[in-house]
């Protein structure tokens, strides 16, 4: 214990340096401001803001990327109290009771219940992650499917709470999400499954557009045609802050909140969405006054508001303590200080004390930083409500567009927003709940936007939600005290609304254009149609398309490959995650683009995987390699082959022996099916003739988890993700699929050494462009490519990765990839469907 | 599949015990023409996002609201969309990095 608080002081004196203290406020002011616009929460605003951090020591990178992640999760809740615009999954019980008390003229109140319940929640969860990591990590790997289906119980319970209407519409409605959410890749057996040829459905529909599409485009559609604006809420200062009564009202959600945060968060997969749930259902169980629910409840807004806090807290257990990325939030946070030479994992607390004991004060830091700049802002916020309503809904209309391209960079994603607003306002017109279908959707947001692979388990959670709601009215303040019920019926149907209230004569609202738009527009067509007059290369920003989710190794080789590329093209050159469908979508983008030398790819070994298995399923191809005009290859690392410490094979030859006599019981994890951890044991597999258990997981992580959870016996992996748990005597290596030993493990032999020479499988990284691009274009690339693979900070950021830059270029990349393709794509139909089997 | 026939079975329930409600036409649809119209607008922005750029799309979608569908000044219309999509460009694409399409011109 003493120890304990002398690193904790250690750490507290790094994070309270004057200079520390500055990236402190700036990572909360930058996540805040992020974590606004709807749809970009904490994942994606860590994921976006990490670049801006390559230039700092180790320190204030981690110290200022906990306060985005802080600020992220703040920004989110203000829309969804000011605007009902869910930020994430996790926010939309802040919806509930947070937008019915701001239709109150309790704005500022439910804000700073949110602050200073996040706050609360911070501070207690982080004083848990720092005595209890190790232990409770421990038993969180413990945690498999039969566990997880455990919580889907827990979610029908929660669904009996928490509807509050018609338990038939809402069933339907959950139903109905459910439907949705089916849609997208197997991950059992790589079936497309209702995408009809729509490559971006490959990873089926994302929680954030289908969110702020029920939520926030639903509740503009029915309310911005309603007869004239009421007089906008002036609140005055006495009137932003909770009263007593609202303070003694969310003391106890806040605290059960974060306690019951803390344990569901630290489950690997599960994190804050379930949390959130359970909060909320548990605060209305046992609250004295359960119909004030979904009516403006303190506890509806404090409760779920802690919960979703601590609960991503508590997912740093895993992370920290064991270096498991347990869900999404970690996996970036992982990436983020993986990139800054920071390894968690079961070592970290004993050889870089100071680091660890420094997140953990920069985690205290940002927490108070975010208390102190958020309840000054309360105010600033609910003067939003101030804007005449015809004039801010189309500003929310612009940032729902801007928040939901944003997460993946898909016009899709906006669609899909756009139909679910629709569908969603007349689901509000006809009384259907709308929160069941959005956690019905869940599951098959994982890869997309970030939610957590539990809601896969839990999608059946239902909850209620206020009836049709006027943003107008929210401006309008507190409920006439003699006649409260009429005004809940002005809020609960526009209908209604008319009858009630007074009646105003209606605006026209003619669809004439006016000259000056017409003038807008020609200008707007004018300037697309000079489009296509020659310009030098490069003339414009550069764009460098990573097709995976951010945190991966192709968003996190792009990034620095970008930076680089940005200093010797003296050209900006940014980098945009296209994700979907394992990748196929970000690759198809580029495959269909222009080929200018604007649009570029960093493509992993997948590329060569994804048409062979379109081939097999007899789909059309999202693409085709022939596609590409191969740039350069910028990194290439062997897999290894990892078994745990404590099972009985000490070599590589008693691995396969074994395997052998026991053909299909030996089983092994991977990220996915036909994913590449998949693809070099089905390599190895077929060079050594054995049989394995191939059990496929959502991911890289999970699948690392899953054997130190010992529920499988085996993982592919690259080295630099399984080097601290080697290290740490957790895993064993067996051997390794390169041509040559890895360096950091000299005494692991090949499996060519071993005489499986067919067995070669490299996780490599290089830039593609698309097939037409002009070879002067393609060489000023290939020289721009040569240089910046030398740039000292490109070359510190991939050591900090651990993973060895392997540079080739023209023929011999074309070579090389060539016959890494041909070797895939034999793997691929050797492995045949997997159904089939 | 099951899926399938469970949500209609839920429909079937709904349908039959549905029959005192009040008709859907009673519920009051006036509101219809700015739904049709904001449905309109967020349809032009997904299709030219990515073909006329961040700037560009959210101006003109801006300005068709501000000043057709909710009868503001001229001037004040074009003001407030250029700057805003102007502001929200700067603010997100070139201080904090989230990427947002240019379009053919760079816009």
């Amino acid at each position: 214990m003493t120890e304990t608080l002398h690193n904790l002081v250690l750490g507290f004196s790094v994070a309270l340096s004057p200079p520390i203290l500055l990236y402190a406020f700036v990572g909360c002011v930058v996540g805040t401001l992020v974590g606004v616009l709807p749809g970009v929460g904490p994942l994606a605003g860590i994921s976006l803001l990490l670049p801006a951090t390559f230039g700092l020591d180790a320190t204030r990178a981690i110290v200022m990327l906990a306060g985005i992640y802080y600020g992220a999760m703040y920004g989110g809740s203000t829309t969804s109290i000011l605007m009902r615009i869910p930020g994430e999954a996790a926010s939309v019980m802040t919806c509930i009771d947070g937008y019915a008390m701001a239709r109150k003229g309790r704005a500022g109140a439910a804000l700073a219940i949110a602050a200073v319940g996040s706050y609360v929640a911070g501070t207690v969860s982080v004083v848990a992650l720092m005595l209890l990591a190790p232990p409770l990590a421990s038993f969180a790997l413990r945690f498999g499917p039969p566990e997880y289906f455990a919580l889907l119980v827990l979610g029908l319970l929660v669904l009996a709470y928490m509807s509050s209407g018609s338990m038939l519409r809402a069933l339907a409605m959950a139903t109905l999400g459910l439907l949705l959410g089916m849609i997208g890749i197997d991950q059992m057996t790589g079936y497309f499954r209702y995408s009809y040829g729509v490559v971006e459905l490959g990873d089926g529909i994302g929680v954030v557009p289908v969110a702020v599409g029920l939520f926030g485009l639903a509740e503009i559609l029915a309310t911005a045609g309603l007869p004239a604006p009421p007089p906008v809420l002036r609140p005055t200062l006495r009137e932003l802050l909770p009263t007593r009564q609202e303070w003694r009202d969310a003391a106890w959600p806040i605290g059960r909140g974060t306690v019951l945060g803390f344990l569901i968060g630290i489950v690997p997969g599960s994190a804050h969405i379930i949390a959130s749930f359970v909060s909320y259902a548990l605060e209305r169980k046992l609250s004295k006054r359960p119909e004030e629910f979904g009516q403006g409840a303190v506890a509806g807004v404090a409760g779920p508001e802690s919960a979703n806090n601590s609960a991503t807290s508590g997912a740093f257990v895993p992370m920290l303590a064991l270096g498991v990325p347990s869900g999404p939030i970690p996996a970036v946070m992982l990436a983020a200080m993986m990139v800054h030479g920071v390894s968690p994992g079961p070592l970290l607390i004993k050889q870089q004390p100071e680091l660890f004991w420094g997140f953990i004060a920069s985690m205290y830091v940002g927490n108070v930083v975010l208390l102190i700049l958020n309840l000054p802002l309360v105010g600033v916020f609910v003067n939003i409500l101030r804007v005449p309503y015809p004039i801010l809904y189309p500003s929310i209309l612009a940032f729902c567009i801007l928040g939901v391209y944003a997460v993946n960079g898909s016009v899709v994603d906006v669609w899909i927003m756009l139909l679910m607003g629709a569908f969603g306002y007349l689901l509000r017109k006809l009384g259907f709940e709308t929160a069941p279908i959005v956690l019905g959707v869940c599951p098959g947001a994982d890869d997309r936007d970030g939610a957590a692979p539990v809601a896969r388990d839990v999608r059946r959670a239902v909850c209620d939600l206020p009836r049709a709601a006027d943003l107008r009215h929210a401006a309008r303040g507190r409920p006439r005290p003699d006649n409260p019920g009429a005004q809940a019926a002005r809020h609960a149907e526009p209908g209604l609304a008319r009858a009630a209230g007074p009646r105003r004569k209606r605006r026209r609202t003619p669809m004439k254009l006016s000259r000056a738009f017409w003038l807008v527009s020609l200008m707007g067509l004018a300037a697309v149609a000079t489009v296509g007059a020659q310009e030098p290369y490069p003339s414009r920003p550069v764009t460098i398309v990573a097709p995976f989710p951010p945190g991966g190794v192709a968003d996190l080789t792009a990034r620095p490959v970008a930076a680089a590329m940005e200093k010797v093209l003296k050209n900006p050159v940014g980098v945009v995650n296209k994700t979907g469908a394992a990748g196929a979508v970000g690759m198809q983008f580029v495959a269909t683009s222009k080929p200018d030398g604007y649009t570029l790819l960093l493509a992993l070994s997948s590329i060569s995987i994804i048409p062979e298995a379109d081939k097999l399923f007899g789909r059309p191809p999202a693409f085709t390699v022939d596609q590409f005009a191969p740039i350069a290859l910028i990194s290439a690392d062997p897999t290894i082959l990892v078994v745990p410490a404590d099972k009985p094979w000490k070599t590589a030859a008693d691995f396969i022996a074994d395997a052998r006599k026991r053909p299909g019981q030996i089983s092994y994890s991977s990220s996915g099916v036909y994913g590449t951890l998949h693809m070099a044991m089905e390599l190895l597999s077929h060079a050594a003739s054995i049989k394995l258990r191939h059990v496929p997981y959502a991911g890289a992580g999970p699948a690392l988890t899953a054997i130190l959870g010992g529920h499988v016996d085996a993982l592919a992996s690259g080295p630099a993700v399984v080097l601290p748990h080697i290290k740490a005597g957790k895993l064993r290596a067996l051997a390794g699929w390169g041509d040559k030993r890895v360096a950091a493990l000299p005494e692991v032999p090949t499996f060519k050494e071993l005489g499986f020479t067919d067995a070669e499988f490299y996780i490599w990284a290089g830039v593609f462009a698309p097939r037409g691009t002009p070879e002067p274009v393609l060489a000023k690339l290939r020289e721009t490519l040569r240089v910046a693979v030398a740039d000292s900070d490109f070359k510190s950021a991939m050591d900090k990765l651990e993973t060895p830059i392997v540079f080739k270029q023209g023929a011999e990349f074309a070579a090389f990839f060539q016959a890494d393709a041909g070797r895939l794509a034999e793997g691929v139909r050797k492995v045949g469907r997997i159904e089939a089997k | 599949m099951a899926l399938a026939l469970v949500l209609l079975g839920f429909g079937a329930l709904l349908v039959a015990l549905g029959k005192g409600a009040p008709a859907v036409s009673s519920l009051g649809w006036t509101e219809w023409r700015h739904a049709v119209a904001i449905f309109v607008v967020c349809a032009f922005a997904a299709l030219a996002l990515e073909r006329l750029g961040f700037r560009v799309t959210i101006a003109l979608s801006l300005a068709f609201l501000l000043r057709v569908v909710e009868r503001q000044g001229s001037i004040f219309s074009a003001v407030l969309s250029v700057a805003f999509a102007a502001g929200a460009f700067l603010l997100f694409d070139t201080f904090l990095r989230v990427p947002l399409p240019r379009g053919p011109l760079g816009l």
